[in-house]
């Protein structure tokens, strides 16, 4: 230890009486680690930020939209066919042994609301199970129930942005207008405080600004089946697969169930967030061999720098070599030297590039507002890459060092 | 085997190719030095004085004849074997100092303890008692660069006495030096011959070699007295 001690302070004695030579010659390990760091940096922030996203929208869940109906469309349909989602399709759903569970939504009308001011808000009809599946949080009351609906209760649960804009009539158990109606309110969502919309995007919703109501009991149960199957009942549903399928299977299988159903026309269509997942991780592994790739490139361009520098150290030093082998030094000694000197200057190229890699992290966060995450990852890897660079690369120059013949090097001037 | 005999070598041979032709350097050097001797080896430029320094220094090995250093047999070791002789038996002292010019005369002299493995208190004992011998106690923190050309191999004897060694060699130590830090450099290896070392001395200088208890000249790649 004392000896290693001693080596090192021997490297940085050589080190720092060549200030200039040293840090240029680390330049390029410094702009190595920095680039590492800052790609593993910008490239988990966007990992994360997808993970949180899609995490956020239920990874066994299966989200379905009515498309939008085309021109020509209306001609094709014809008789007992209804363009987009209905009841029935809930139904059809709801036997399939595969799925734990359905909701379904209708958005209504963005409809005066408020009893002394108006404000806009989303209002939908939903099934009391999409709190459930869609994996919200209440954070005062509770959420519509069935027999909300049995009971045509004129009840609601808020958004908590509607909740704040309504102020003291946003409270549990106050009273809403919705058209001439008035409805109680029983529950209010918790914030989900999500800044980005992607989750709002891919879901189409953005609960924060929602009011939901219990469907009517009619248009859930009606008795004409003629009736029932000509209304475009919905807007959304939401299907929970079981925990033990897969959700990509499963949404094939509901794909194909929903297009026999629809009469082959595809007046729908599904975002599956363990899909959009997997694809998004297929991105990450091609973006992550990118910056595998060229962190290597930019620590391989530093370690050959420091080799350029140790060979020249070497040729420059023959005679001291000479001298510390008639001192005693073995060859492994002379190894160990010029090692310990070029990981000495790795090691300070690396910290260098970690400082600078995480100012510029957090300017690449502050000014052009990317998503980053440093974590122990990113910057434990680049440093430890640099030092492994100096010893790889170290270890020619060192090795041929050791290899002069103590009389050739005692004769160099 | 002259078992009083510090140095004793046997028909050493050694010899260099020079283009396609081989140099004969040593034809057969035979050489005993008993400890606490002081001898001076003579001889014109390219004469395998240096060489022969060498060889016994182990810093090169021959290639024929026997080498035994204090009873050990040296033809046969490893470098590393060699290596651990130098840093404990063998202390050199070049015609040009060769101090490290960016360390101070402290660590200079400590140098071969960075080979020894000796723990610091030891180190620094014997590093300054050899610093005091050489009269560079008030010197110990400057660097090369601001000693003298005799107190930079007086730094240079310090360093080769620090290790106790069983004998110092010394490759033309004056060479480098005006007169009176010749006498200066000459009166200390005396001193230290005085007190026990044992010193081979490569000279061409006759004034040099007359200092010495024997003088031997090389010639024709063998020792005459």
């Amino acid at each position: 230890m004392l000896r290693l001690l001693r080596l090192v302070q021997v490297a940085y004695t050589s080190l720092i009486s060549h200030k200039l030579r040293s840090l240029l010659s680390i330049l390029g390990i410094v702009c190595g680690v920095m680039a590492v760091m800052v790609m593993i940096s910008t490239g988990e922030g966007a990992k994360q930020k997808v993970m949180s996203t899609l995490a956020g929208l239920g990874l066994s869940n299966i989200y379905i939209h009515q498309a939008k109906q085309p021109d020509d469309q209306a001609t094709v349909l014809s008789g007992n066919q209804v363009y987009g989602l209905t009841w029935n399709d809930i139904q059809r759903l709801e036997k399939q042994p595969f799925i734990a569970g359905v909701a379904g939504m209708k958005e209504i009308s963005q409809a005066p609301f408020g009893m002394n001011k108006d404000i806009t808000a989303k209002v939908v009809y939903v099934s009391s199970s999409y709190l459930e599946i869609t994996g919200r949080i209440l954070s005062k009351g509770r959420f519509l129930l069935p027999e909300d609906s049995y009971q045509n209760n004129l009840v609601c649960v808020l958004g908590v942005t509607i909740s704040r804009q309504l102020g003291a009539a946003g409270r549990l158990g106050e009273y809403v207008r919705l058209g001439d109606q008035l409805y109680k309110i029983v529950g209010i969502l918790e914030d989900t405080k999500r800044v980005d919309t992607e989750v709002e995007e891919i879901a189409r919703e953005n609960v924060d600004e929602m009011v939901f109501l219990s469907f009517p009991f009619s248009a859930m149960h009606r008795d004409d089946p003629l009736k029932s199957s000509l209304s475009a009942d919905l807007n959304q549903i939401v299907v929970k697969v079981t925990g033990d399928t897969d959700v990509i299977v499963a949404s094939e299988v509901i794909d194909r169930l929903l297009y026999l159903s629809h009469h082959e026309v595809h007046d729908y269509s599904m975002v599956v967030p363990r899909q959009l997942l997997n694809q998004s991780m297929k991105t990450q592994a091609v973006f992550n061999l990118f910056l595998a790739v060229t962190g290597g490139i930019s620590l391989f361009v530093g370690g050959v720098g420091i080799m350029n520098i140790m060979l020249a150290n070497v040729s420059e030093r023959k005679r001291e070599i000479g001298i510390r082998r008639a001192v005693g030094a073995t060859k492994w000694d002379i190894v160990l030297q010029f090692l310990t000197e070029s990981v000495l200057l790795t090691i300070t190229g690396g910290l260098l590039g970690m400082v600078l890699g995480g100012a510029a992290v957090i300017l690449i966060e502050q000014i052009a507002g990317w998503p980053v995450s440093v974590t122990l990852l990113s910057i434990a890897l680049p440093f430890v890459l640099a030092v492994f660079a100096g010893i790889f690369f170290g270890i020619y120059p060192a090795v041929q060092a050791a290899h002069l013949e103590p009389i050739q090097a005692l004769k160099s001037l | 085997m002259k078992e009083d005999m510090l140095v004793s070598l046997d028909k050493i041979q050694k010899s260099y190719t020079l283009g396609q032709k081989p140099v004969h350097v040593l034809s057969g050097v035979n050489l005993d030095v008993a400890k606490g001797d002081f001898i001076s080896i003579m001889g014109t430029s390219g004469s395998g004085k240096t060489t022969l320094l060498h060889i016994v220094g182990t810093l090169l090995q021959p290639d024929n004849g026997t080498y035994q250093l204090d009873g050990r047999e040296i033809g046969s070791l490893s470098d590393r074997e060699r290596s651990w002789i130098r840093a404990h038996w063998i202390g050199y002292v070049f015609q040009t100092f060769d101090l490290i010019t960016e360390q101070d005369v402290w660590h200079n002299v400590a140098m071969p303890y960075l080979y020894r493995g000796e723990t610091k208190a030891e180190v620094g004992r014997q590093v300054d008692a050899a610093i005091d011998v050489v009269g560079l106690s008030e010197r110990r923190h400057h660097r090369p660069a601001e000693l003298s050309g005799g107190e930079m191999q007086r730094v240079a004897i310090a360093r080769a006495l620090s290790i106790a060694p069983k004998l110092i060699l010394a490759d033309e130590p004056t060479g480098n030096l005006d007169d009176d830090n010749s006498k200066e450099i000459l009166n200390l290896l005396r001193r230290l011959n005085d007190g026990g070392a044992t010193i081979i001395l490569v000279t061409h200088d006759q004034h040099v070699a007359g200092m010495t208890n024997r003088i031997l000249t090389m010639k024709n790649g063998r020792l005459a007295s």
